[in-house]
């Protein structure tokens, strides 16, 4: 199948294909030129013209057809013959000089057959007689430089498409004369054949076949990408699709407790889901989409669809946001309460970790963990502390004014009125046990289970009578306030040290003070 | 080089000259004028006739009268002038005595026949 086009011949209408009209009209172009200077040109490209149709007018009865081809043009024009051959009456040979082959203005096209995008690097570089691959060099480093892509998107809407051949043939500054004509026109036929777009393999250099072949690998490394993205970008929406539903199953089944999943009231978890579902759901599909449309060029896709899409995206956005802001609104107010409790006096106290994980069976069997494995650590002595929740405990050692030591548990939580907050503080629990002169610590508050994470916090300032004596175990360091273990302790040393400190009528103060000092010295003078 | 230009000009004062015989048989038309040329061996594309043709017309030597056509546009139809045929007289008194110098200067000499194209 292909276009014709109907032209005129001095009042004969003829259908004429693309191809042989460009070339007869180069021909006839070439003639008009040719005749320019000689009187009564008029009159001999009149007579030349009337004698091309009746000559169509012949070649088409005669194999009944109703379309002129390009053979029919070079049938006729062979026997009009070229306009070199036309000189042999010229009585001025000067004439000659100013016909034939004429040179053309190169214009500044885009060359599609030599794309990576646009073909705008590849036109600019006909333009200027470079190689493509060095204009795609500058514009690869411009990109870099953030002026890249814009510049690139306004050429590519400024330079218009090389569409014809005489278009292409400008755009490498070719004279267009009916040989070159040809030449290019068998180049292009004989490309096809031998399933290149353009043969000129003996025509030009081989520096320029390489840039062609970098061309051609782009746009295979551009196919190749684009295939990738669409095979992964289809699973990605199967496997997201069918995520959601599992997910939100599983979220209402009240199945995901830990951090930030608690966050989130029950009432908004399928919104939420559903509008983050969305956010991701959408891009993904339109860059499937796009990556179709870049890979099979008739893929057309109606701008109804995207601009769809944008609406339903900015819709989840919106839904998200709103929601979020209403979790957001449940931190406003912060309220708390303080839990007083005396410990038994002792001259000296062990503070450790609680190395007991609150763990229940119900809890290991929800998390899915062996119990007595889990990543190659033991669980019951591991001193992390539930991990559903951000840390959540501190610690402050201060001199008591009394004579009995004295803990106090500071619970605060927030909520969207102060009432809901100190609720939200009383239901949080934490666990401090004494046995004798050890004082064991959670590690967190504990929340129950299905509750909501409201920044459920508990401060503890130990009071501790002058002139007694703490150990210290070193797991307590990221929970202690204004004193750091590591002043107190030799280096490379293990987290379950226990670092000696005395409480003074200053505060606290490391026992062995000068003794780590030194070594500290010690190992600088090292 | 020199070749070449003498060939061109032999070439061309006689093609004139055929032409003008070729017109003065009968009415023609260019394309057959091209037919008879070629028949004589006389081979020149038919680019190279229309400005010829014009310029003897426009120098008054021929007539042409537009003819129907079966297929496509209009003929031209050629005739000679009176003028046209008092040229090609002139001609071809030059002709004759050109022919018979040729032919004496070529006595004695074998050329051989030649379809090879000039």
């Amino acid at each position: 199948m292909n276009k014709t086009i109907i032209i005129n011949i001095n009042g004969t209408v003829f259908h004429i294909e693309e191809d042989a009209y460009e070339v007869l009209r180069t021909y006839m172009t070439g003639v008009k030129r040719h005749f320019t200077y000689t009187t009564d040109s008029e009159e001999i490209v009149t007579d030349i013209e009337n004698r091309l149709a009746e000559m169509f007018s012949e070649r088409l009865k005669l194999d009944h057809k109703q379309v002129i081809i390009i053979d029919d043009v070079e049938f006729v024009t062979e026997k009009m013959g070229v306009v070199d051959d036309f000189d042999i009456d010229e009585e001025d040979q000067t004439i000659r000089l100013s016909t034939g082959a004429y040179k053309t203005e190169k214009k500044l096209f885009r060359d599609t057959e030599d794309s990576l995008v646009g073909g705008v690097c590849s036109g600019i570089g006909h333009y200027f007689g470079v190689e493509p691959k060095w204009i795609r060099l500058i514009a690869i480093i411009t990109l870099f430089m953030g002026i890249g892509i814009p510049l690139y998107i306004i050429l590519w809407l400024i330079i218009p498409k090389a569409k014809s051949r005489v278009d292409k043939m400008a755009m490498k500054g070719e004279p267009i004369n009916i040989q070159n004509f040809k030449k290019n026109f068998d180049e292009e036929i004989e490309g096809l054949k031998s399933g290149l777009r353009t043969a000129s393999k003996e025509a030009k250099p081989a520096i320029n076949r390489l840039a062609r072949f970098i061309g051609k690998a782009g746009m295979l490394f551009i196919k190749f990408i684009g295939a990738i993205i669409i095979l992964t970008g289809v699973i990605g929406l199967f496997v997201l699709a069918l995520g959601l539903i599992t997910f939100l199953g599983y979220w209402n089944g009240n199945q995901l407790n830990t951090f930030p999943f608690n966050v989130v009231n029950p009432g908004y978890k399928s919104v939420l889901t559903l509008s983050a579902f969305t956010l991701i759901f959408i891009p993904i599909t339109a860059l499937v989409i796009f990556a179709i449309r870049v890979l099979f060029a008739h893929f057309e896709v109606s701008k109804t669809l995207y601009f769809g899409m944008l609406i339903i995206w900015l819709a989840g956005l919106g839904i998200g946001v709103y929601h979020i802001s209403k979790i957001g609104s449940e931190f406003n107010e912060e309220a708390q309460f303080s839990v007083k409790s005396n410990l038994k006096r002792s001259k000296s106290f062990y503070l450790k970790l609680n190395p007991v994980q609150y763990l229940t069976k119900e809890d290991s069997m929800d998390y899915n963990i062996d119990p007595n494995n889990f990543k190659g650590r033991i669980i019951l002595n591991s001193r992390r502390g539930e991990f559903n929740l951000p840390r959540n405990v501190s610690l402050k050692i201060e001199k008591a004014d009394v004579g009995t030591p004295v803990l106090i548990q500071e619970f605060s939580a927030k909520g969207p009125d102060f009432q809901t907050a100190l609720e939200n503080a009383q239901r949080a629990k934490h666990r401090y046990i004494q046995t004798d002169s050890t004082l064991l610590f959670d590690g967190n508050t504990h929340l129950q289970k299905g509750e909501l994470w409201r920044d459920q916090n508990v401060h503890l300032i130990l009071r501790i009578p002058e002139s007694t004596t703490l150990f210290i175990e070193g797991t307590l360091n990221r929970y202690l306030e204004d004193y750091s273990l590591w002043d107190c302790q030799p280096q490379n040393a293990k987290s379950d040290f226990l670092s000696e400190w005395i409480m003074t009528a200053n505060g606290l103060k490391c026992k062995n003070d000068s003794l780590y000092n030194q070594k500290e010295n010690s190992t600088e003078r090292q | 080089m020199i070749v070449e230009n003498t060939q061109t000009q032999m070439r061309k004062g006689i093609l004139e000259y055929c032409i003008l015989s070729l017109i003065s048989r009968e009415e023609i038309y260019a394309s057959d004028i091209i037919s008879e040329l070629t028949k004589a061996r006389l081979i020149v594309v038919e680019g190279t006739i229309y400005p010829l043709l014009t310029r003897l017309k426009n120098n008054g030597l021929l007539i042409y009268n537009w003819q129907e056509s079966t297929s496509g546009p209009p003929r031209k139809y050629y005739i000679l002038s009176p003028a046209g045929l008092e040229v090609l007289k002139r001609l071809d008194t030059t002709w004759s005595e050109l022919s018979y110098a040729v032919e004496v200067s070529l006595e004695n000499r074998i050329i051989e026949p030649t379809t090879e194209k000039s």
